[in-house]
C-alpha cells in the first residue's frame, strides 16, 4: 500500500516541459514605414510638407523629428523657407521617396560635398544587435571633403566622403568621437561624448560646411534593437540534484523489506497462537 | 507436541522480521520521496506570467511613433544620456534566508549572461532595466552552487513561494519591494529568453538560477529556475 502511494507520488515527479511562446520584439504596424526627418543644413529654419500637407513647422538647424509612421508608398516631401509656412512659393528642396513597409528611414537635409542644399533618404538598419553591443552609425552630410571618424583617438572609419555612410556594433558604453580629415590629425569636428546604450543605434550626421566654419554633429538615437543573451549557467555543483532520481539500492532494499514483512506477518499467522499457557 | 518454546521462538522471529520490513520500508518511502523532491522540478506557480508580463504594454514604448494622422514630426529633444541609473547593491529575501551582495555583470565570452565568481555573490545584468525602472524586466542570476565553493546565493530559490517579498537595497540607502508572483523552471533549451531579458512590457523582476537535475558529463543543470515578482 506505502509503496503504491510512492510510485503514484514518484510518477508525479517527472519534469514538466513548460512550453512558452517566445516573446517577440514589437514591430511597427504592418504596411507602415517609420520616418525621421533631420536638419543639417546651418543657419537656415525651415517648413516640412508631408504629401503637400504641413508636417513640420520652423524646423531648426542641428535637430531631429520623427519617428513618424508613413503608410508605405510614395511620399513627396518638401522644404520651403521658414518664412512661407503655407508652403506655397517654391519649395527649397523636394523629394519623392518610395518607402517600404517596415523600414525606417532618416532624411536628411544636408549640403553636398561642394555646398548644395540636397535632401538624402538612408535606411536605418535596426536589425537586432548581439547582446551587451550598441550600433554606431557614421554619416557624412557636410560640405566638407573626405574624414576619418575616430573614437577614443583610434580612428574607427576612414575616408568617409558626403553623402556616404559606414556602421559597426561595438560593446555599450561611453565613447568619446571626433571628426578629422582623413589620412590626418588634423580635428575638424569634435570631439564629443557618445553613450552608446545597449540595444541601441546611434547615428551621427556631420553636417555644415568647412568653409563656413559650420561644421557639427547632429546625433539620432533608435533604440529596440536590444536581444537577450544566450542563457544563465548558473551551477557546477550539482548538489541540488544529490539524488539523481532514485538512488539505485532503494528499489531492491524495498522489495527485500517488503518481502520480509509479508513472510514475518505470514509467519506471526500461522505460528500457534495457543502456545500460550 | 509442538515444543510451546519453540513456537515462542518463531513467533518473535517473525515479528522481528515484519518489523525489520516495516521499518525499511519507511526508510526507503522516506529517501524515495525526498529524493525524487530534491532532485526535481519545482511546482510552477503561473509560470505564464513570464510571457504574460513581457507583452503587456509598457508606458514607455506606447507613444514613439504617432499615427499620420495626428500631428506629423515632433523634434525631438536632443538625447538624453541613456544609460539608465544604478544597480542594486544587495538583495534580501527573508523567506528563503537569501542575504547576498549584487554587483554589475555583462555578457560572457559565449553570449550568456555572466556569473559572478563567488558564489555568494548576486549578479545584476546591467543591460536590463535598473529596478525602480517604468518598464522592463529587472534580471539578477545567482549561482545556485559550483563544483569549488559549495551551495550559492540563490542555493533556495526554487523554494520561494507567491507572495513573498524581495527587497533590492539601491546606492545610498533607497529600497525596491517586489512580491512574488510567479515559479517557473525552464529546460535550458526552451527557456523563454526574449521574454525574461525584455527592456519592455511591464516592469518586473526577474531572477534566474539553475536547477533541475544534473548532467554530470558537462557539470551543469538542465534547467533554469525563474522568479518573477512585481513592483510592490
Amino acid at each position: 500500500m506505502k509503496l503504491s502511494t510512492l510510485a503514484a507520488a514518484a510518477a508525479l515527479l517527472v519534469p514538466l516541459g513548460t512550453g512558452l511562446a517566445l516573446a517577440s520584439p514589437a514591430a511597427a504596424a504592418s504596411g507602415d514605414a517609420t520616418v525621421s526627418v533631420v536638419h543639417g543644413i546651418p543657419n537656415t529654419p525651415v517648413n516640412v510638407f508631408l504629401d503637400g500637407k504641413s508636417a513640420l513647422q520652423d524646423f531648426k538647424p542641428g535637430t531631429v523629428a520623427g519617428p513618424l509612421s508613413i503608410p508605405a508608398g510614395s511620399h513627396t516631401i518638401t522644404v520651403f523657407a521658414a518664412s512661407d509656412t503655407s508652403g506655397t512659393g517654391t519649395p527649397v528642396l523636394k523629394t519623392t521617396a518610395s518607402l517600404q513597409s517596415g523600414t525606417n528611414y532618416s532624411i536628411v537635409a544636408h549640403l553636398t560635398a561642394s555646398g548644395q542644399p540636397a535632401l538624402t533618404p538612408y535606411v536605418n538598419d535596426v536589425s537586432p544587435v548581439a547582446p551587451g553591443q550598441a550600433r554606431l552609425v557614421v554619416r557624412h552630410d557636410a560640405a566638407a571633403p573626405a574624414v576619418d571618424v575616430r573614437a577614443n583617438g583610434k580612428v574607427a572609419f576612414s575616408n568617409l566622403t558626403n553623402p556616404n555612410e559606414n556602421k559597426a556594433d561595438l560593446p555599450a558604453g561611453t565613447i568619446s568621437a571626433d571628426v578629422v580629415l582623413a589620412g590626418t590629425a588634423t580635428v575638424a569636428i569634435g570631439p564629443a561624448s557618445l553613450d552608446l546604450a545597449e540595444g541601441s543605434e546611434t547615428i551621427v550626421y556631420a553636417i555644415g560646411s568647412a568653409g563656413d566654419k559650420t561644421l557639427a554633429l547632429v546625433t539620432q538615437t533608435i533604440s529596440g534593437l536590444h536581444s537577450a543573451p544566450g542563457g544563465v549557467d548558473a551551477g557546477t555543483g550539482g548538489l541540488l540534484d544529490r539524488n539523481p532520481g532514485t538512488p539505485a539500492w532503494v528499489w531492491p532494499v524495498a522489495v527485500a523489506a517488503g518481502l520480509a514483512l509479508m513472510v514475518g506477518l505470514v509467519g506471526l499467522r500461522s505460528a500457534p497462537a495457543r502456545v500460550r499457557r | 507436541m509442538p515444543n510451546p518454546l519453540e513456537g515462542k521462538r518463531r513467533r518473535l522471529g517473525s515479528a522481528a522480521l515484519a518489523l525489520a520490513g516495516l521499518v525499511a520500508l519507511v526508510v526507503t518511502g522516506f529517501t524515495l520521496s525526498r529524493g525524487g523532491g530534491n532532485a526535481a522540478t519545482v511546482r510552477p506557480i503561473d509560470p505564464g506570467a513570464v510571457s504574460r508580463l513581457a507583452d503587456a504594454s509598457s508606458p514607455v514604448s506606447a507613444s514613439a511613433t504617432p499615427s499620420v494622422a495626428g500631428p506629423l514630426w515632433t523634434v525631438e529633444p536632443a538625447p538624453t544620456p541613456a544609460s539608465a541609473g544604478p544597480g542594486p547593491v544587495r538583495i534580501r529575501i527573508a523567506a528563503v534566508g537569501i542575504d547576498a551582495p549584487v554587483v554589475a555583470v555583462g555578457v560572457d565570452a559565449g553570449g550568456g549572461v555572466q556569473i559572478p565568481a563567488a558564489v555568494h555573490t548576486v549578479g545584476w545584468y546591467r543591460f536590463s532595466p535598473p529596478p525602480g525602472s517604468t518598464a522592463g524586466s529587472t534580471v539578477l542570476v545567482g549561482h545556485v552552487d559550483s563544483a569549488e565553493q559549495g551551495e550559492g546565493a540563490f542555493f533556495n530559490l526554487h523554494q520561494l513561494n507567491k507572495g513573498a517579498s524581495i527587497v533590492l537595497d539601491m546606492p545610498g540607502g533607497r529600497a525596491q519591494r517586489y512580491q512574488v508572483i510567479s515559479r517557473a523552471q525552464f529546460p535550458k533549451t526552451a527557456v523563454p529568453l526574449a521574454a525574461l531579458f525584455a527592456t519592455t512590457g511591464a516592469p518586473r523582476l526577474t531572477l534566474i538560477t539553475c536547477g533541475g537535475s544534473f548532467d554530470e558529463t558537462i557539470r551543469s543543470y538542465r534547467d533554469n529556475v525563474v522568479i518573477t515578482a512585481v513592483p510592490r
